[in-house]
């Protein structure tokens, strides 16, 4: 049986895992909400541009921009993964890992052929372990996330897409709902969905956008200036969206652990009063039959 | 709102930088500056890399941006821009030499080769702060 010192000793050690995970929880507490600002400040941007780009395409004639050309043979594919460069966030990279490989292995099986592009070193070693090679690698990017970073793989995406022959590009990272919230999810960033026209008045002409502009340069000019531009907007949410949900993570499993730790250190220490009094108990009844002995 | 307003918006991935009732907007168009007064017809331009400029009243402002699309309507002007800075933002020092470098690069280049191109781009830039810099007189 463990001796006093032994259970004194192991509280220890627990309170001192629990003050880490504590301070864990706290510091991905306060980068969440930080990282939730940042979400927020894109929003207006990234809205007024996707107002600007669907009714841009609406209105342009002709021959659909090289980035809305979905008229492909679908067979060589590029996938974007987004996942942490650090741990201990629970199922976080776990899932996302998982989805990686479920959509690279269906696609294999239709004789498909597919690179990754990965961000992050756990996504990396995950995807490396199962014999995947990256045609990118970003790693250590965390904490220094911006607009250019999304701008570089938001070109290096497009190149993919219109000089390397791959028919699409997919994302696949994890949506930040809320911080008790975040699900992955797999998006096709290319070949642009074509605009849906979201209203059409009584005489069947489209309304969307509401207004009928004078375009500078022209509409053309305008969409193929703005396209690109929208792609990296898309990369940069993405991007955004993966930070805030691994501090969302790492704030939910650092909770459960510290909330763990509290009720292992009530039950050692529970345990080892048992011992202690037990220890008493004897002592007092060696005391006392010890006097007995004398007395009789 | 009050009549005969505008309501200008700058707007930056990182956040929302200007939201105002101006009387007046002046911006580098892609073919040339263009002002924008209230009651203007709806109007989307892309932005060129150079100063946009503001009323209100009395005050006028100065921001650099660059590039980017405005959408201009009756009664607000909307503004998308990778990059803009106040004139408080605007490190003239840096700006300087920036330009400098710049134009010693496109020095020694041909006109039509990528770097010349690059350096060009990165003039336009170093003076549109400049100018902005020096148009609300911090510099």
């Amino acid at each position: 049986m463990p001796s006093l010192r032994d259970y004194r000793r192991r509280i220890r050690s627990v309170k001192n895992t629990q003050q880490i995970t504590r301070a864990m929880k706290l510091v991905a507490a306060s980068k969440v909400r930080r990282a939730q600002e940042r979400i927020e400040g894109l929003r207006p941007y990234s809205g007024k541009m996707e107002e600007l780009v669907n009714s841009l395409a609406l209105r342009a004639e002709g021959t659909p921009h090289p980035l809305l050309n979905d008229d492909l043979k679908d067979d060589k594919i590029l996938l974007l993964v987004v996942t942490s460069d650090k741990g201990l966030c629970g199922g976080y990279n776990a899932a996302i890992g998982r989805l990686a490989l479920q959509f690279l292995r269906r696609r294999e099986e239709q004789g498909k052929r597919t690179e990754v592009i990965i961000v992050g070193r756990k996504g990396r070693a995950f995807l490396a372990r199962r014999g995947y090679a990256f045609k990118r690698e970003f790693t250590e990017v965390y904490g220094k996330i911006d607009y250019r970073l999304a701008r570089e793989i938001a070109l290096l995406l497009m190149k993919g897409f219109l000089e390397e022959g791959f028919d699409e590009v997919h994302i696949l990272t994890t949506e930040f709902f809320s911080i008790l919230r975040q699900a992955p999810r797999l998006s096709r960033l290319l070949p642009l969905a074509p605009p849906v026209p979201d209203a059409v008045d009584p005489h069947g002409e489209p309304v969307a956008g509401g207004v009928d502009y004078i375009y500078e340069p022209s509409v053309m000019g305008v969409l193929s200036d703005i396209l690109p531009r929208h792609i990296t907007v898309q990369v940069y949410r993405a991007l955004l969206d993966a930070e805030a949900s691994e501090f969302g993570a790492r704030m939910r499993a650092m909770d459960s652990a510290t909330s763990n730790a509290a009720e292992m250190i009530r039950a050692l220490t529970l345990r080892m009063n048992r011992v202690r009094q037990a220890s008493i108990t004897k002592e007092i009844l060696e005391v006392v039959s010890g006097a007995d002995a004398l007395k009789g | 709102m009050a009549e005969g307003k505008l309501l200008l918006e700058v707007v930056t991935p990182y956040r929302r930088l200007v939201s105002a009732e101006v009387d007046e907007v002046t911006a580098p168009g892609f073919r040339g500056e263009f002002g924008a007064l209230p009651g203007h017809t709806p109007y989307l331009c892309q932005l060129a890399i150079g100063v946009l400029s503001y009323r209100a009243g009395s005050a006028r402002y100065f921001l650099s941006i660059m590039g980017g699309y405005a959408e201009v309507g009756p009664e607000r002007v909307t503004l998308l821009t990778e990059v803009a800075e106040r004139a408080e933002d605007i490190v003239a020092e840096r700006a300087r030499s920036a330009r400098r470098r710049a134009e010693e690069r496109m020095a020694g280049r041909a006109q039509e080769s990528v770097d010349f191109e690059r350096a060009a781009a990165a003039l336009r830039r170093a003076l549109a702060r400049l100018d902005v810099a020096r148009q609300s007189g911090v510099s």
